[in-house]
């Protein structure tokens, strides 16, 4: 199986990464999404992005070149039918994924591989209404971000998909320079599960809010853990309303599981709106 | 016979390290704390206790060297809840976690006072090991509690079949960037000392958030 020709449809921040680096690996890209201008300022941004690096001297002149050549943008209604892979990359809504997923059933050649992005929508519920065949050609693939240096892919199977497909996948992306990651479908795959605690148990360690426990888990965990980042500053990074809602549905995935349980000062800080960075104001102040 | 004297457990991580020293070294039996001699702490100015055992054979142990001299104990309290044994001994002025690997060779120290916080550094300097300087010693501190229950999520993760040992490393260590896989990192902590920090935050706190898995059972 070759991957010359990929469908990436979303041009949200996952969606123009997960492009741009498949365009980097000499693989033709088409970047669809439902509002066209989301594409088009996708493509702009996928130029300067690289253009960026060409002046870093990280890409040369005529790789930024070919890496452009390799990336289009198409109107949804007038994707090519015959891309070997379709990636999903979009809201996180069951319904309007499922739909999407059933029209290109219809409409993409027998061969496509068909992928999600998903992180937190059941990768078996996207494929149960696929027709026999495609079902075995339905996988996740879980990108993170920024997808461009990320190296993890976390490759999810469901029970229809096939192995052959599977280490086929697992190969092409260990050869383009990604850490595949195989797993099967269960909440949270692998890192939204098992990084779950890197947050809940320093919120167990913190028990009320206080600025200096909150700076001093940050450091232990830096100084002494050697993570990139405190629990905390990490947090204000992702955003807490993102990671609140991320703990809630693996927790609610797992029936409650003491395990994920949410804490009560990450529902307070959502609930006042110190969400983080973007906010300004999180576990620490940013200047806006 | 020198004025600093180390009481060690044969299954501290560090006893290699503390042997290079030149301390005194008494080995501890932790079964049989009544071995231990008056004589033993004569003249001494400080006691370094590396042993690692369960809270009360721990208070036990330090209210026995405590009626022997009035040295200061800095004791390692990796596995136990260190805010209750500071509670009911008094000689203890510091409490360390240092039978938890570090990636970066750091170990967090709480200690009653500046002046033992200098001391327990110096040690640790001279074992090749920095000293993270804390404002409590909680429940098993805090970094080998975040870690011990990451790894044994994955260790959950292994008894569902989720991944390989080998996709669930890949995972965390290029998705998120964390500086072990879990399993290698249980490996190169010790799934004992994982298991035993889960154990006393089962026990202190009665939360069922703190159970141990089948798979890091099985492993040790």
């Amino acid at each position: 199986m070759e991957i010359k020709k990929v469908l990436i449809i979303g041009a949200g921040t996952m969606g123009r990464g997960i492009a741009q680096w498949f365009a980097q690996q000499g693989v033709c890209v088409e970047l669809t999404d439902a509002v066209f201008e989301m594409a088009s300022k996708s493509q702009i941004m996928i130029e300067d992005s690289l253009k960026a690096l060409e002046s870093k001297g990280k890409f040369t002149a005529d790789q930024v070149s070919a890496t452009i050549s390799k990336l289009s943008i198409i109107e949804i209604e007038k994707v090519s039918t015959d891309s070997d892979l379709v990636i999903e990359a979009i809201i996180e809504d069951l319904k309007i994924k499922t739909d999407l997923f059933l029209n290109l059933d219809q409409k993409m050649s027998k061969h496509t591989i068909f992928a999600s992005n998903t992180s937190s929508i059941p990768i078996t519920t996207l494929a149960r209404n696929l027709s026999q065949e495609r079902k075995e050609k339905m996988i996740g693939l879980h990108f993170f971000n920024p997808a461009t240096i990320m190296k993890l892919v976390e490759i999810i199977e469901t029970p229809w998909t096939s192995k052959d497909l599977t280490n086929t996948l697992d190969a092409w992306f260990s050869h383009e320079g990604k850490k595949p990651a195989i797993c099967k479908d269960y909440p949270g795959f692998i890192v939204n599960r098992v990084a779950r605690n890197f947050y809940g148990e320093a919120f167990q360690v913190l028990e009320s809010y206080d600025q200096e426990r909150i700076r001093e888990i940050d450091e232990v965990m830096t100084e002494v853990g050697g993570f990139k980042m405190g629990p905390f500053t990490l947090m204000d990074l992702i955003g807490i309303d993102i990671n609140y809602d991320v703990t809630c549905s693996v927790w609610k995935s797992y029936y409650n599981d003491p395990r994920f349980r949410p804490h009560r000062i990450q529902k307070e800080m959502v609930d006042s709106g110190r969400i983080g960075k973007k906010a300004g104001k999180g576990f620490y102040s940013y200047d806006k | 016979m020198t004025s600093k004297l180390i009481l060690a457990t044969d299954n501290h991580p560090l006893a290699e390290a503390l042997a290079r020293t030149d301390y005194d070294i008494l080995e501890v039996d932790p079964q049989a704390l009544y071995e231990l001699s008056p004589s033993d702490f004569e003249n001494r100015e400080m006691i370094f206790d590396f042993t690692v055992m369960d809270t009360d054979s721990k208070i036990e142990l330090l209210l026995n060297v405590e009626n022997y001299t009035d040295a200061p104990i800095f004791s390692d309290t990796t596995i136990n809840w260190g805010d209750y044994i500071l509670k009911n001994t008094n000689g203890t002025t510091t409490c360390f976690a240092g039978a938890f690997y570090s990636p970066k060779d750091t170990i967090e120290v709480y200690s009653r006072d500046d002046h033992s916080f200098e001391l327990m550094s110096k040690l640790l300097k001279e074992i090749g090991l920095e000293a993270k300087q804390v404002s409590s010693p909680g429940i098993c501190f805090t970094y080998p509690r975040i870690t011990s229950m990451i790894i044994n999520e994955a260790y959950f993760a292994k008894d569902e079949s989720l991944a390989s040992d080998n996709a669930l490393d890949t995972a965390m260590k290029f998705g998120v960037n964390y500086p072990h896989g879990p399993i290698e990192w249980s490996e190169k902590i010790n799934p004992i000392f994982v298991y035993h920090v889960l154990n006393e935050l089962y026990k202190v706190t009665e939360d069922n958030r703190y159970r141990v898995s089948k798979s890091l059972k099985i492993n040790i």
